[in-house]
C-alpha cells in the first residue's frame, strides 16, 4: 500500500484545554466589608440646688438649719458657682452663716460654743466669705461663691453653708425674709479647643473655664 | 472504477496512519505527572478602633479618641475604602468667639429660633503625622469656626487616605435600636496603597469632636451613631486605568487613581 500525494486523512487531534469561565464585569472581583456602629451621646450639663431647710419660728436671736449643696444632675462633669442673696439688705446685716455640724441629727442653739458663725455680708471684715469650707472660694469681683473642683455627673459639691443665725438688734427688726440660692454650672471642657479644665495638673482650671464662659 | 480505487487508497492511507500513530506512540511516549494546585484567593478585613470607647457622653467641643484602621485578614493583597457617617441635627451653631452662626436666609430681625439650622454636629480630626503635616480637610470650614472633616492623607511618598466623595442621607447602614433618626452626611475615603495579608492601614483619622452648639437645641442624652464601614477589594487583576502607579511601596495611588478604583466598589454595592 502506498501513500499517494492525494489528500490523506486528517488525523484529528483533540487536546484538552482549560475552559475559562468569563463572568460579567465587576462582580468577578473579590470584595469584603466590615463596619462599626459607634454610639455617642450628647452630654447634658444640668444642676439642682439641694437644700435641707428647717422652717424656723423667728425670734430676736435664733438659728436654723439651711444646708446648701449643688447636685450635678447632668451627664458630664461641670464647675459650679453660687450666689447667696437676701431679700432685704437689712436682714443680711443681722445674719451669719456656719458650715459646721452638717449631720442630719445635729442641732444648734444660738449659745452653742462648738459652732462658729461668721457674718453673711461679704463686705464684713470677718465675713463668712473669708471662712469658707474646703473647696469653696469667694470672688469679690462678681460676688459668686466658686466650687474649685469639678463635680462629676451624679455627684455633689460639699455644703456651702449648713446653718443660719439671725441676731436682730431688737424685736421690731424681725421680719420675714428669703435667702435666695442661685447656682450656675459650666462644662469642664473648652467648647472650642476641647481642652479639659478638670485636668488635675492644671492650676485653677475652674477660673479658666468660667472666664472662657463669661468672655 | 476510479472511485473504488480512491476509496481503497483512502482506507489504506487511514490504516497506515493509524499504524503510524501506533508505532510512533511506541517509541516516543513518556509520561509525567504534575500537581497544579490553585488556592482560591480570599478577601477579608477587619475594622478596628483601638482607642475608642463606645457610649461616651460629650460636652460641646469635647474631643475623644477615635482611630479607625483597617486590617487585611485575607490571603491576597487588598485595597481599602472607608465610609464615615456624620449625624446632622437642627441646632444653633457657634463661631469660635461664641456668637451664633446665622443660617443663609436669616430674617432681618432674627429671634433666637431663627438661628437654628441643619448641620453636622461632629468634627473628624486627623493628627496628620509629625507636625500635622499629612492631613487634609475634606470640607471648606466657615471662617472663625473649627469645623473639620480631615483624614491622615496619602501623598506620593507616604501611605494614607484620599478623600473621595461626600453624600447626604445615603441610607447605607443599619441603625442600632434607640438611635435618633435624622439626616446625616457620609464621607468616603480611599487608601493609596494595597495592603499585604496581615498588614494594616494608618488610621483614617484620630479623634472625634462635638462641635460648639447651643445645648438647649439638642436634648441632653441624645444618642447619635457615627457609623464607620470599611470595604476591601482585591488589589490584583483590576481592570482599572490607574496611570503609572500601582499602589505598591513608593508607587502610591494618586487621588484620581483611588477615585477610579472606588467606582468598582460603588458598582458592587449598588448591584
Amino acid at each position: 500500500m502506498e501513500m499517494t500525494n492525494r489528500k490523506k486523512g486528517v488525523i484529528a487531534a483533540v487536546s484538552a484545554g482549560v475552559l475559562i469561565a468569563v463572568t460579567g464585569g465587576v462582580f468577578a472581583y473579590f470584595a469584603a466589608k466590615d463596619g462599626k456602629a459607634n454610639l455617642v451621646r450628647v452630654g447634658e450639663d444640668t444642676i439642682s440646688v439641694d437644700e435641707s431647710f428647717d422652717q424656723p419660728e423667728q425670734t430676736q436671736n435664733f438659728a436654723y438649719r439651711k444646708l446648701v449643696k449643688i447636685d450635678n444632675t447632668g451627664s458630664v462633669p461641670c464647675f459650679v458657682r453660687v450666689r447667696l442673696e437676701f431679700s432685704d439688705s437689712a436682714v443680711q446685716s443681722a445674719a451669719s452663716f456656719s458650715s459646721d455640724k452638717q449631720g442630719a441629727d445635729d442641732s444648734v442653739t444660738v449659745d452653742d460654743d462648738d459652732i462658729d458663725f461668721y457674718p453673711a455680708d461679704p463686705a464684713d471684715d470677718n465675713a463668712y466669705a473669708k471662712h469658707l469650707p474646703e473647696g469653696w472660694e469667694y470672688s469679690t469681683d462678681d460676688g459668686y461663691y466658686y466650687y474649685t473642683a469639678p463635680v462629676a455627673a451624679g455627684e455633689s459639691t460639699s455644703a456651702l453653708i449648713s446653718w443660719v443665725k439671725m441676731a436682730y438688734e431688737d424685736v421690731t427688726a424681725i421680719q420675714a425674709h428669703d435667702i435666695y440660692v442661685y447656682a450656675e454650672s459650666v462644662q469642664t471642657v473648652d467648647p472650642d479647643t476641647g481642652e479639659d479644665y478638670a485636668d488635675p495638673e492644671l492650676t485653677d482650671g475652674y477660673k479658666t473655664a468660667w472666664r472662657n464662659f463669661t468672655t | 472504477m476510479e472511485r473504488a480505487n480512491i476509496k481503497r487508497v483512502a482506507l489504506i492511507a487511514s490504516a497506515a496512519a493509524l499504524v503510524l500513530i501506533g508505532s510512533t506512540a511506541a517509541f516516543l511516549t513518556s509520561s509525567d505527572k504534575g500537581d497544579n494546585r490553585f488556592t482560591v484567593g480570599k478577601v477579608d478585613l477587619t475594622l478596628d478602633e483601638s482607642s475608642y470607647t463606645d457610649g461616651q457622653k460629650l460636652s460641646a467641643g469635647q474631643i475623644i479618641d477615635k482611630n479607625p484602621t483597617v486590617s487585611n485578614k485575607g490571603n491576597v493583597r487588598e485595597l481599602f475604602f472607608v465610609e464615615v457617617t456624620v449625624p446632622c441635627m437642627e441646632a444653633t451653631f457657634l463661631y469660635n468667639d461664641g456668637t451664633r452662626i446665622p443660617p443663609a436666609n436669616i430674617p432681618t430681625d432674627p429671634a433666637a429660633a431663627d438661628y437654628r439650622q441643619l448641620g453636622e454636629i461632629y468634627n473628624l480630626l486627623a493628627d496628620g503625622g509629625t507636625g500635622g503635616t499629612y492631613k487634609k480637610n475634606a470640607i471648606s470650614a466657615p471662617s472663625n469656626t473649627n469645623w473639620e472633616i480631615s483624614c491622615n492623607s496619602g501623598t506620593s511618598d507616604q501611605e494614607g487616605w484620599h478623600f473621595i466623595t461626600k453624600s447626604e442621607n445615603q441610607k447605607s447602614y443599619d441603625k442600632v435600636p434607640g438611635f435618633r433618626n435624622g439626616k446625616y452626611s457620609t464621607y468616603v475615603f480611599g487608601y493609596n496603597a494595597w495592603v499585604e495579608p496581615g498588614g494594616r492601614t494608618v488610621p483614617v483619622f484620630d479623634k472625634l469632636q462635638l462641635r460648639s452648639i447651643v445645648d438647649a437645641d439638642i436634648p441632653g442624652g441624645t444618642l447619635t451613631q457615627v457609623q464607620v464601614n470599611a470595604y476591601s477589594i482585591q488589589a490584583d487583576a483590576l481592570n482599572v486605568q490607574t496611570g503609572d502607579r500601582n499602589g505598591s511601596q513608593g508607587s502610591y495611588y494618586t487621588d484620581a487613581d483611588v477615585r477610579e478604583i472606588y467606582k468598582i466598589i460603588e458598582n458592587k454595592k449598588n448591584g
